[in-house]
């Protein structure tokens, strides 16, 4: 019975992971970026979500629909004004300025939110299905499927519309999708924009499961690295499939070995993986792409 | 139709095209051929603005584009096969048509754009629903292709058409570019097999060091002294 508890509140977390690390994996097929800032937009998220909550009495799952197209907005700017001046140059300029850009937004936060662990006590936060001895907590329950409904969006998307197969092309042959007519900036912009958004959506629906801090984004940053690199760099069904695994090595090894210990399981895991299989599960060696 | 004046191209420090007057008259098929590193690939990269900085004019149909992004190039008629395909391998190959068709204007005549390019290449029709990346190099070359007329072409850039097929693709290839040249089509390629590259051209050019050298009439320019000289050193 245990196992079956521990396996969906995995999976229910794992559905959250999965979304962040679908962003992340987004943006590195397309821009081939790592994007240190990934987690910290998450914070951002949640941060936007609890005043919502705190000074307009905003419900978070309704904040949703504000917090969403703030964050794909920031995202945009971000690419605009910062990203898109490093990717030009190299590998490592991108790293850096990723990485100044979250240690900026880290300590802005802290300015302006101060270092307070803060959280939501809306009705649904403690709520609770019981069935027989399993126990689901609603707001994992909600965030899950809402997972799985704005997952099935960006599938769609993709395979559906013009724009969606721009991305996909060019995460696959960037040259060759330029000579299609695809304008890359735009398209570049529109996929930093999506992930950002997709962090923002786990965002305001983790607001009512966890308290938000200003360096809250590291941690979760850990969480989808080991996700994406588990399913493949690059792609979205590996982030899938990645992230309910580790949802569920995560919770299981909470429970056995102490919640404290549960990321020497993932990293564990994660070294492993790249012995192992460096390429993930679903992962092919990615050309290096220039700009 | 299509013409360079004065085309300079660099990458960074590296001059790699020198001085190049070409022009390609509507209806034509023009070929431009040289060994490996002349500058072919280069010439595509110039003419479509992409990966290369560029210097000189380029008129396309008596318009100037020299400063145009790639993709209003495209847009305005100028579409490119690249080398090596460069289909997108696990998108299937009707996806990989419909990118072709990426642009608005060919977006509105997606339809027409399919059912022209499914009746002369019935084959990919059949192969609808595979993965690019899954057909054989001749079969590939056939969507690189579908994937080009569907964006509605003025002018067709193919860059290296033939490398690595086999030789019955090779004629088989030949013979649809000749078809297309009827139903009006301009055909701008590098090859660098000039055999079966002039053979089929009304024009040729020889590409020597990012230079051109020699130009003529596809099939004199086959059998003339300068080719042989750049192919056989003598």
């Amino acid at each position: 019975m245990i196992f079956l508890q521990l396996l969906i509140s995995g999976i229910l977390i794992g559905g959250v992971y999965a979304l962040i690390s679908l962003g992340l994996t987004l943006i590195f097929g397309v821009m081939r970026i790592v994007n240190f800032v990934h987690g910290d937009m998450l914070m951002v998220a949640m941060y936007f979500s609890y005043w919502f909550y705190t000074l307009y009495s905003v419900d978070n799952y309704i904040g949703l629909f504000l917090v969403v197209p703030a964050l794909g907005l920031l995202g945009a700017l971000m690419y605009r004004f910062v990203i898109r001046h490093a990717i030009r140059r190299s590998h490592e300029a991108s790293i850096l300025v990723t990485i100044g850009l979250s240690i900026v937004i880290q300590n802005a936060a802290l300015l302006l939110w101060s270092a307070d662990y803060r959280s939501i006590h809306n009705e649904w936060a403690t709520r609770s299905l019981q069935w027989g001895d399993l126990r689901i907590s609603s707001p994992l329950l909600i965030a899950f499927i809402v997972a799985l409904v704005v997952t099935g969006i960006l599938f769609a998307f993709l395979h559906r519309t013009y724009l969606g197969k721009a991305i996909r092309a060019a995460s696959m042959d960037r040259f060759a999708a330029v000579l299609m007519g695809v304008h890359p900036q735009r398209i570049f912009t529109l996929s930093f924009a999506i992930g950002i958004a997709l962090v923002g959506v786990a965002g305001a629906l983790l607001s009512s499961v966890f308290a938000v801090h200003p360096t809250l984004g590291t941690q979760f940053l850990l969480v989808s690295f080991v996700v994406v690199v588990l399913g493949g760099l690059g792609s979205l069904r590996g982030a899938i499939l990645g992230g309910l695994l580790i949802g569920v090595v995560e919770t299981t090894s909470a429970y056995f070995i102490g919640s404290s210990m549960k990321q020497l399981v993932y990293l564990l895991l994660f070294i492993v993986i790249l012995i192992v299989k460096p390429a993930g599960l679903f992962g092919k060696r990615i050309p290096e792409v220039n700009q | 139709m299509l013409s360079i004046e004065k085309g300079y191209g660099r990458y960074g420090e590296l001059t790699v095209l020198h001085d190049i007057h070409l022009s390609v008259s509507r209806g034509s098929i023009v070929s431009v051929v040289g060994t490996n590193g002349a500058g072919k690939s280069s010439l595509m990269k110039f003419l479509m603005g992409v990966e290369i900085e560029t210097e000189g004019r380029i008129w396309l149909e008596g318009e100037e584009i020299s400063r145009w992004p790639t993709h209003q190039r495209v847009a305005a008629g100028m579409v490119m096969v690249p080398e090596g395909r460069r289909l997108f391998p696990e998108m299937s190959v009707r996806e990989n048509l419909e990118m072709g068709s990426y642009t608005p204007r060919a977006r509105k005549r997606r339809k027409q754009g399919f059912d022209f390019v499914y009746s002369l290449l019935p084959k990919l029709k059949e192969r609808e629903k595979q993965p690019a990346g899954s057909l054989s190099g001749g079969e590939q070359q056939m969507v690189a292709l579908g994937r080009a007329l569907i964006a509605q072409p003025q002018v067709l850039l193919l860059d290296e058409p033939f490398l690595g097929l086999a030789p019955i693709m090779v004629r088989q290839v030949t013979r649809f570019l000749q078809e297309l040249r009827e139903q009006g089509l301009t055909i701008l390629m590098v090859e660098q097999n000039a055999t079966f590259s002039l053979r089929c051209s009304d024009w040729g050019y020889v590409l020597v060091s990012g230079r051109i050298v020699s130009d003529g009439q596809g099939k004199d320019l086959l059998h003339s002294r300068d080719l042989r000289k750049v192919y056989l050193g003598v």
